[in-house]
C-alpha cells in the first residue's frame, strides 16, 4: 500500500518538473536505446543466419570419410596413406540397418556427378544441362529446391534404376518453349557427355534457384543457359561404370525427419553406428561435419561484438546515473521543508528514503521503458533498411529469411538495470534526505 | 485530572562543549492537563521555539524528563520520536506547511499513512476531519488553490488526523488576517469546548494569549509567569 502510495508520489513529482525529468532521463534513453539498438540487431543477424541456414540445409548434415592417420604412422610418424577401395564405403546394407535401427528418423541425401550433357529439342537446339544422379531425399534436404509440378526422383526409381528424370523450370521453357507446358510425362533424349545417349521420362518440375546462377554458365542467350537436371542415384551410377570414382560420393548427407528431435542427439547416435561399423576397418573412418558449427562460430563473434558496443553503452547509462543523482539531490534541496514537514507528521527515515528512492527508479524506469521502444524502433527501421537492400538483391530472396527480433533477455535486463542504477543513484540522496533534521527542514526557505 | 505533559527540570543546550555553548532553556517545571487550552508565550529570543521543538517531539532536551502521555520522550530515539510524534502530537504550523503536490483530503491522510491505517480507512477519516473544518468541498484542491485560511483549516483537520494527545499550534494566525486568524481561533476553541482536545498554541500575540485558560510567559529561557482561569495551580518561579 506504502508502495503504490509511493509510487503515484513519485509520478506526481515528476510531472511537476516534466522537463527536467525528460532531460534527465536522456542519459538514461540513450544508454538503453542504444543497447536495445544493438542487442536487437545483433539478435536479429543470428536469427536471419540460423533461419536461412536452415533454408540452406542446415538442419543437415554430413558423414564423411576420413583417413586413421593416428593408426597408419611408422616409428618415425610419418603416415601411410592408402586410398579408399571399395570396401572402404559405405554400404546399401549399412544404410538399411541404420533405417531399422531408427525407423523414420533420418533422411538420407546422396548425390553423384556425372558431368556435363545436352538434350536437343524438337526444333533442334542443343540445350546445355549438368547432370547429378540423386536419392529421393536430396530435394527434400536441400530447401533451396522447390518442385513446381510432379514429384521428385523416388526410392522406387532408384532401386530399379529407371531413367527418370527432373529438370528445371528454365529447361522446361527452352524445351518446349513456353513454361506452363505440360513437361511431366514426356521423353527426352539426355547426352550424357562421353558416356552415352540415352531416353529419360521428365517425372517432377523444380523451380531453378536463383543462387545457382553463379555457379551454371549464364549467357545473355536464353537457350545457351545451362540448367541442373537430376535423375536416380543409382541410375547414374550404372550409366557411369567406365568412371568408378566418379559415381562415388565423398559424403552422405543426413537430414533429420523430425524437427523436434534433439539435433547432439541424432548426431550422436549416427556417429556412434558409424563408428562401430568402421571400428574394424585399419585405414578408413567416418567423421560428422555439422554446418551448424560454422554458424556458431559466426554466433559467437556476434555475441562478443553485441558485448563491446553493450558495454560501451553502459558507459553512457553511467552517466545519465550521476545525472539521476544530481537532479535527485537538487530536488531533495527544493522539497527540503516538505521533507521536514513529513517527518515532523511522523514519517521515519525509511519512508522518507524509501520515497526518493522510489521516486529515482521510476525516474530511471521511465527513461529505460523509454529507451527500449526508441531501441525497438531502431531495430525495425535499420531492419527495414536491410529488407530494402536485400529486395535490390533478387538472387538471395530465395533463402535469406530477414527477422527483425528484439531480445527479450536484452530488454528485460536493461529494464532491471535501469531500475538498479535508480537504486543505486538514489541511494546517497535519498539517504541525504532522509538524515535531514526535522527541525531544520521545517526552518528551511 | 490526567496529565498529558510533564516538563522536570528540563535543560536546553546548543554548541555542547564547544566555547560558544549556549543554554537556551533553564530548567522548566510545569504540567499541562488533559482537556486545557494553554498557550506558551514570549519575546522572540526567549526560548519559545525551542521548547515548542521539545513539546513536539522534535528535538530532545540535553537535561531533565519530559514525560508526554507517560512516555519519558527523552529516552527515545530517532524512529520512536517519528512515531510519538506520529500518534500523540498535531502539527500546525504558521505557514501552514500543506505538502504541495497533494491534494487536500491527501494531506489530511498523511499522517494516518506514516501510521500504517489502511487506505480506506484513511479516506474514511479525512473526509470526516475535512467535514468538521466545514472543507468537504475542497477536498481534491491542491494548496496552491487554496486560500491561507482554507490552508489552515486543512493543516488542522490534519493535526487531528491521528487523534494525537495535544495539539500543537505555533502562531496558527500568524500568516493570516485578522478575520480568518479569527475563523481559525474559533475552531481550536470549538475543538477545546466541544472534544475535549488539549491545545498548546505558542504565540507572540497577548491578545491571542488571552483567549486560552492558561497562559506561560516565557523570558530568558525561563517561566516568568504562568497563570491560568482553569488550571488554577499558578507555579511562579
Amino acid at each position: 500500500m506504502f508502495f503504490f502510495e509511493n509510487i503515484r508520489l513519485a509520478i506526481a513529482s515528476l510531472r511537476s518538473n516534466k522537463m527536467r525529468a525528460i532531460l534527465t532521463m536522456l542519459g538514461i534513453i540513450i544508454g538503453i536505446s542504444a543497447v536495445i539498438t544493438i542487442t536487437t540487431l545483433g539478435n536479429s543477424l543470428k536469427k536471419t543466419l540460423s533461419n536461412s541456414f536452415n533454408k540452406l540445409g542446415g538442419q543437415t548434415f554430413d558423414v564423411e570419410y576420413r583417413f586413421k592417420q593416428e593408426e597408419n604412422q611408422d616409428e618415425d610418424g610419418v603416415y601411410q596413406y592408402r586410398p579408399m577401395e571399395e570396401d572402404d564405403y559405405i554400404t546399401d546394407d549399412m544404410l538399411k540397418e541404420l533405417e531399422a535401427k531408427y525407423p523414420g528418423r533420418y533422411l538420407v541425401s546422396r548425390s553423384n556427378d556425372l558431368g556435363a550433357g545436352t538434350v536437343k529439342n524438337k526444333k533442334g537446339d542443343k540445350l546445355n544441362v549438368s547432370i547429378s544422379g540423386v536419392t529421393e531425399g536430396y530435394i527434400k534436404s536441400a530447401s533451396i529446391y522447390k518442385m513446381l509440378s510432379g514429384r521428385t526422383v523416388n526410392n522406387d526409381d532408384d532401386n530399379g534404376r529407371k531413367h527418370s528424370i527432373i529438370v528445371s523450370d528454365i529447361f522446361v521453357k527452352q524445351y518446349f518453349g513456353h513454361e506452363d507446358a505440360n513437361a511431366v510425362g514426356s521423353d527426352i533424349s539426355l547426352d550424357i557427355t562421353g558416356l552415352c545417349d540415352t531416353d529419360f521420362t521428365i517425372v517432377g518440375v523444380f523451380k531453378f534457384p536463383k543462387i545457382l546462377e553463379k555457379y551454371m554458365q549464364s549467357t545473355s542467350n536464353f537457350m545457351d543457359r545451362e540448367t541442373p537436371v537430376m535423375i536416380p542415384y543409382e541410375t547414374a551410377k550404372k550409366l557411369n561404370r567406365s568412371n568408378e570414382s566418379n559415381s562415388r560420393d565423398w559424403y552422405i548427407t543426413f537430414m533429420l525427419n523430425d524437427m523436434s528431435m534433439d539435433r547432439d542427439q541424432a548426431l550422436r547416435d549416427i556417429e556412434r553406428f558409424f563408428n562401430e561399423k568402421y571400428r574394424n576397418n585399419k585405414y578408413w573412418g567416418i567423421e560428422i561435419y555439422d554446418p551448424q558449427n560454422e554458424l556458431g562460430i559466426v554466433n559467437k563473434v556476434l555475441n562478443i561484438v553485441t558485448l563491446v558496443i553493450s558495454i560501451i553503452a553502459a558507459i553512457s547509462l553511467l552517466v545519465g546515473g550521476i545525472g539521476v543523482m544530481n537532479i535527485m539531490l537538487v530536488s531533495i534541496t527544493e522539497r527540503t521543508r516538505e521533507i521536514g514537514v513529513r517527518k515532523a507528521l511522523g514519517a521515519k527515515k525509511r519512508h522518507i528514503k524509501t520515497q526518493f528512492i522510489v521516486e529515482a527508479i521510476i525516474l530511471c524506469l521511465i527513461g529505460g521503458i523509454i529507451g527500449v521502444l526508441l531501441g525497438i524502433f531502431n531495430g525495425y527501421l535499420i531492419g527495414y533498411i536491410a529488407r530494402y537492400a536485400l529486395g535490390q538483391m533478387p538472387e538471395y530472396q530465395d533463402f535469406v529469411a530477414l527477422s527483425i527480433q528484439p531480445s527479450l533477455n536484452a530488454i528485460l535486463l536493461s529494464l532491471g538495470f535501469s531500475m538498479l542504477i535508480g537504486v543505486f543513484f538514489g541511494s546517497y540522496p535519498a539517504g541525504k534526505a532522509a538524515k535531514l533534521d526535522p527541525i531544520e527542514a521545517l526552518r528551511y526557505e | 485530572m490526567k496529565t498529558i505533559i510533564s516538563m522536570h527540570g528540563i535543560v536546553k543546550k546548543f554548541y555542547i562543549g564547544m566555547p560558544n555553548e549556549l543554554e537556551i532553556l533553564h530548567g522548566l517545571n510545569f504540567k499541562i492537563n488533559e482537556g486545557e487550552f494553554t498557550s506558551i508565550v514570549g519575546p522572540s529570543g526567549s526560548g519559545k521555539s525551542t521548547l515548542m521543538n521539545i513539546i513536539g517531539a522534535l528535538d530532545r532536551p540535553t537535561d531533565g524528563v519530559y514525560m508526554l502521555n507517560g512516555i519519558d520522550v527523552a529516552q527515545l530515539n530517532d524512529s520512536e520520536l517519528s512515531a510519538i510524534r506520529n500518534k500523540e502530537i498535531g502539527f500546525v504550523f504558521q505557514n501552514f506547511n500543506l505538502v504541495s503536490r497533494t491534494n487536500a483530503i491527501e494531506n489530511v491522510e498523511l499522517p494516518m499513512l506514516y501510521a500504517g491505517v489502511g487506505r480506506r480507512e484513511r479516506r474514511r477519516r479525512a473526509e470526516k476531519l475535512l467535514e468538521m473544518v466545514e472543507m468537504s468541498d475542497r477536498a481534491t484542491h491542491n494548496p496552491n488553490e487554496l486560500s491561507g485560511g482554507q490552508k489552515q483549516r486543512i493543516a488542522i483537520a490534519r493535526a487531528l488526523a491521528n487523534s494525537p494527545s495535544i495539539i500543537l499550534a505555533d502562531e496558527p494566525t500568524g500568516a493570516l488576517d485578522t478575520v480568518t486568524g479569527h475563523m481559525v481561533m474559533d475552531i481550536f476553541h470549538k475543538l477545546h469546548k466541544e472534544e475535549n482536545k488539549t491545545i498548546v498554541l505558542i504565540t507572540h500575540s497577548k491578545e491571542l494569549a488571552a483567549e486560552t485558560d492558561r497562559i506561560i510567559t516565557l523570558r530568558d529561557g525561563k517561566i516568568i509567569s504562568d497563570t491560568g482561569k482553569a488550571g488554577g495551580q499558578n507555579v511562579l518561579l
